[in-house]
């Protein structure tokens, strides 16, 4: 427990505390889709949905808070049709082919829900905790608590959809009230990785060392006339890590030794699958150098919000990212990551059984499903369950705020304890609350 | 909804123990229980009248220039430590300008203040400084981040307030005339209350956070801002955590509740029904709501339930309260300045002391609870609170106080003296708490952008008026909704202060937010001084960095047309880039390793700018020694 001022990269003030306890896994992989994919279409069938479709939602499901006054509008059935999936017979739709040939490893959570209708507020919730913007998140809690795996790369890196920005923006995997180090680092595809990497106009890395040299130089003298001072020798070391930094990030995005059949498992060398695809495999490599948290968007500004038409918007999406993710799945398994990995499947919020425009559906943050997959968590399990339409979570609900502390309890830490002192509170990701539980019955 | 109230857990001896999960008041929301104010409450520092006896023995104290300065001298001597004399004059003259203004000594304000023989030059410079227009624009960023102040909305949308900038320029106007602090916040708070019409812009103080417009329950969105309003005005002027208390009892500090609630209940009507993607950004007289001053349990909209008074916290006041019927605004600033509470003038003369030191007398200058920590000098604290009160509330005449301190003008290295002696002075003050040496620092965020402008002659200072937008990397732009961010068209714009720069709640320039500006989503007293790489590779690699080290290479070339190349050239070439970046000249090994560094190789422009690229990296530049 540390104050939040005057912290220092690497030094025992603004650093970390390890984990609690042995832990389960060493690093997630969370895979978001922004703007809200549809549980009734994806991975919660709903028989009883299909047979109302066309009516009003029945009074005895209450009062129903929407963002779009959609609660009197006529039910719509599923847009595609479930099948029960590998040994455990696990019900996916027909939207993702793919990733339901992994069903057996799939830990699928049916009763997730939140407290916000509205994007940038279920986005910071389901990021932070809190749907207020500015909290820390759990990337950046997590790098609090446990520290780099990799000194040459960020401990919390996001990987951005080209496509356009997500609602409620960079707070989203900003570090709050946590030291600025404990942020989200955006990394992108290409030649220009993370921001200011290299110079606009030199990349020759050896002009670059020798300039590093020269301040260095500069800094050294500096320091020697001030009889030691942590501050200024934590900088040189930040000046250090920011050239290891230089070499590190572009090999990470260099794609060239990986093989031809990796490029074709994740669909690379396809036009649909390609940025996806690309991203997912960055995912594999970077957790493959020691980053603790990779957060990788889909879904551009809408994105998954399919309030026009489920059909159009989410066989776009699912074409985009089905073939990448099971390529995900599979690619952690061949390189010997899946026990130690945890991979996180989700979007803000789900959304409603009620029509919108005819074919769309509205958000629906009251009962919406989340999969995890990794060694950690039981696979081909459906967890908790929506009531008959899917609109609320109705058995065994896990609210974002559990599902928080189980991931922090999967990384060895106690989420009751990992927390920050600030304006004269002890914060923690779970907030003020005690009311907290480990989702135990999805654990390995 | 899941609001962020109180942590309800205390730490004793290091282990964190878990009380009840809820104190069972608040849920009887029709007659909630109010706990009674203990003694121990009573007791605590900063509720206590102002008081400073001075030291036994004045005697011994030979150093002080200004009253503050005795109790310093005494804490430090009583440890047998001997304050540092007075920096010397090229650190001195940089570290009150940039504290002062937010901006390096130009050479030739060196040149001159090397050359001043007269005693009083230092004093000089402070009132030349005090009287410059740079110095409004240099402090309002303070009371903004404290005013969670940003040019949008913040949220999904993050839409412009068009009119956001008024408030903004309103603060460095009052700054700069000086306004008195009591009035300064009179406007602030009842702007729309007094005769004249231009205050009513001050008044953005209680709305300038974010907000989400296009919510569908408005309801809630006025219970938001009302709930932040009152949380920032308890945090901002009298230092108590009251954002803890709209769900809970504050578990350590005397705010109740109710306390909030009734605070709230003083600004209850100033905020009426609010209109889906309406904004509403400054008070105003035409437009009021008549709902009554109510109790929400948990803080839900939804358990609102007894009404409640009008009142200032229980434990800044005698028994109970009732303000005259009307203006209960303009009656609370009066309260708020009355010689009974001692709040209002010890937390903002600590706000002040945080910047000039990095640390307050008081630890957390949004928190004068037991939780934020006791003042280190206590003496100073209520001396310079009483002045401050007495000099009519001059934020300049207590600034002005303390840069004249002995305190605020020492060294803040070792010099001449034997390493034992400092040693000594480490050991018996690690981290600085008695003032044993004067505390360096990192430059703010918009000091360093500032800074790196000036040094390059780049700065435009245009006063006022609408945001400017620099350009912004291809790569954060697409972080934003199309059209968010536009480079403002003329180049100068680029080029002006930080103050002026466009505040995007949901994206801070990159210099910002490596170097810890605040995201303005809550009341921010002080400021994290994080070290990060990304801010190595801000400062190494950015366009911003070159464009500086350009800039500062040309103006150099050309201040050097006459003077012949000679082997001199290079060596006066690196004297001007250092005063330039420095305020210095540079030491024999450095133009040595500097000559050998642009021997290796033929391209010299280039190799030039990059000297002068390494000299805006180096720790030197960016702290304030």
């Amino acid at each position: 427990m540390h104050s939040s001022t005057d912290t220092v990269m690497g030094l025992d003030r603004g650093s970390t505390q390890g984990p609690h306890f042995e832990p389960r896994v060493k690093r997630i992989i969370w895979l978001f889709m922004h703007g809200g994919p549809s549980h009734v279409d994806l991975f919660d069938p709903k028989p009883e949905l299909a047979r109302l479709s066309g009516q009003v939602l029945p009074d005895s499901f209450g009062e129903v808070s929407t963002r779009r006054k959609v609660a009197k509008n006529p039910l719509l059935e599923p847009v595609r049709k479930f099948a029960p999936r590998g040994d455990s017979g696990l019900e996916i739709s027909e939207f993702l082919p793919e990733i339901s040939e992994y069903a057996d490893d799939l830990c699928l959570i049916r009763s997730m829900h939140g407290d916000s209708v509205n994007h940038p507020q279920a986005v910071y919730q389901t990021n932070t905790g809190s749907v207020l913007m500015g909290r820390p998140s759990v990337g950046s809690w997590i790098s609090y608590g446990l520290g780099s795996g990799n000194e040459n790369l960020p401990t919390f890196v996001v990987l951005p959809d080209p496509g356009g920005a997500i609602k409620g923006g960079p707070p989203a995997w900003g570090s709050g009230f946590l030291p600025a180090s404990y942020q989200g680092i955006p990394i992108r595809p290409g030649s220009k990785p993370i921001l200011n990497l290299n110079p606009a106009v030199t990349t020759d890395l050896e002009l670059q060392r020798k300039q590093l040299d020269l301040i260095q130089r500069f800094n050294h003298l500096h320091l020697n006339e001030r009889d030691s001072d942590d501050v200024l020798n934590a900088r040189i070391e930040a000046y250090e890590l920011a050239f290891r930094m230089q070499i590190a990030a572009p090999e990470l995005v260099d794609l060239s030794r990986e093989s031809e059949e990796t490029l074709q498992l994740y669909g690379i060398d396809q036009k649909t699958t390609q940025d996806f695809g690309t991203r997912c495999l960055l995912a594999r490599r970077l957790v493959e150098r020691g980053v603790r948290f990779v957060q990788v968007y889909s879904g551009d500004t809408n994105g998954w919000d399919a309030h026009q038409d489920v059909e159009s918007n989410h066989s776009k999406l699912c074409a985009a990212t089905d073939k990448p993710v099971a390529a995900l799945l599979g690619d952690l398994k061949r390189h010997g990551l899946w026990n130690d990995t945890l991979v996180v499947w989700g979007g803000e919020f789900g959304r409603m059984p009620m029509s919108e425009s005819k074919s769309g559906r509205d958000h629906n943050p009251w009962g919406y499903s989340i999969w995890m997959a990794g060694g950690a968590v039981r696979g081909g399990l459906a967890y908790g369950a929506t009531d008959d339409v899917g609109l609320r979570a109705v058995e065994k609900p896990v609210h974002l705020r559990n599902f928080h502390a189980t991931l922090l309890h999967l990384l060895g830490l106690d989420p009751e304890a990992l927390s920050f002192f600030h304006n004269g509170l002890d914060e923690r990701l779970i907030g003020p609350t005690n009311d907290v539980e480990i989702v135990s019955g999805i654990l390995a | 909804m899941n609001h962020w109230c109180v942590t309800l857990r205390i730490r004793i001896f290091g282990m964190v123990l878990l009380l009840p999960a809820i104190l069972f008041a608040e849920e009887r929301k029709d007659s909630p229980i109010e706990p009674e104010i203990t003694q121990e409450q009573r007791d605590h520092w900063a509720y206590q009248p102002l008081s400073f006896p001075l030291p036994a023995d004045l005697s011994r104290l030979d150093w002080s220039s200004v009253p503050l300065d005795l109790w310093i001298e005494n804490a430090l001597r009583s440890v047998n430590i001997e304050p540092l004399p007075q920096a010397n004059a090229e650190t001195l003259l940089r570290r009150l300008k940039l504290d002062l203004l937010g901006l390096p000594p130009s050479p030739q304000e060196i040149e001159e203040y090397r050359s001043d023989t007269s005693p009083d030059k230092y004093e000089k410079r402070v009132d030349l400084f005090l009287a410059s227009p740079r110095y409004g624009e240099r402090w309002a960023q303070m009371w903004l981040d404290v005013a969670r102040y940003a040019d949008t909305d913040g949220f999904e949308h993050d839409h412009v307030r068009k009119e956001s900038w008024h408030y903004r320029d309103w603060v460095i106007r009052a700054l700069n005339e000086d306004i008195p602090f009591d009035q300064f916040v009179r406007m602030q708070l009842a702007g729309d209350l007094t005769d004249s019409d231009e205050n009513r812009i001050a008044t953005m103080f209680g709305l300038a956070g974010p907000d989400m417009p296009d919510i569908n329950d408005q309801e809630l969105r006025r219970h938001d801002r009302l709930n932040d309003l009152t949380s920032t005005v308890g945090n901002a002027l009298l230092g108590m955590q009251f954002h803890c208390a709209q769900c809970h009892d504050h578990v350590y500090d005397p705010i109740s509740q109710l306390d909030f609630y009734r605070l709230r209940g003083i600004f209850e009507s100033a905020i009426p029904a609010l209109r889906r993607d309406q904004p509403f950004l400054v008070f105003d007289p035409a437009k009021r709501s008549d709902s009554t001053p109510t109790f929400y349990a948990r803080g839900e909209l939804k358990s609102a339930g007894m009404e409640v008074g009008k009142a200032p916290p229980r434990i800044l006041r005698q028994g109970s309260f009732t303000f005259p019927p009307d203006k209960e605004r303009l009656h609370f600033v009066e309260w708020l300045f009355h010689e009974g509470n001692p709040l209002s003038a010890r937390v903002f003369v600590n706000r002040l002391w945080t910047q000039y030191f990095g640390q307050g007398i008081f630890p957390n200058p949004n928190d004068v609870g037991v939780m934020g920590g006791a003042p280190s000098h206590p003496e100073v604290l209520d001396w310079l609170a009483k002045q401050f009160q007495q000099n009519g509330w001059s934020m300049k005449s207590i600034q002005q106080t303390i840069v004249l301190s002995s305190t605020y003008r020492q060294s803040s290295r070792r010099d001449g003296r034997s390493l034992s002696d400092w040693n000594a002075r480490l050991q018996q003050d690690p981290n600085n708490k008695l003032l044993s040496r004067f505390p360096r620092r990192r430059m703010h965020a918009e000091v360093i952008r500032d800074s790196m402008l000036a040094a390059s002659g780049q700065i435009h200072f245009e006063m006022y008026g609408e945001g400017c937008m620099p350009p912004l990397p291809s790569e954060l732009l697409s972080t934003l909704l199309k059209g968010q961010w536009k480079a403002s068209e003329s180049p100068a714009q680029h080029s002006r202060r930080s103050i002026y720069t466009f505040a995007r709640r949901n994206l801070r320039l990159p210099i910002f937010e490596v170097f810890d500006r605040p995201d303005a989503s809550a009341s921010c007293g002080k400021r994290d001084s994080s070290t990060t790489a990304t801010q190595s590779l801000q400062m190494l690699n950015s366009e911003f960095s070159q464009s500086c080290a350009e800039s500062l290479y040309q103006k150099t070339i050309q201040s050097m047309t006459g003077i012949e190349p000679a082997e001199s050239y290079n060596h006066r070439f690196l004297e001007k880039i250092f005063v330039s970046i420095l305020s210095r000249y540079p030491k024999d090994v450095e133009s040595d390793w500097v000559h050998q560094y642009v021997s290796s190789s033929s391209n010299d422009e280039k190799l030039w700018q990059s000297v002068i690229l390494a000299l805006f990296n180096t720790n030197e530049f960016i702290t304030i020694e």
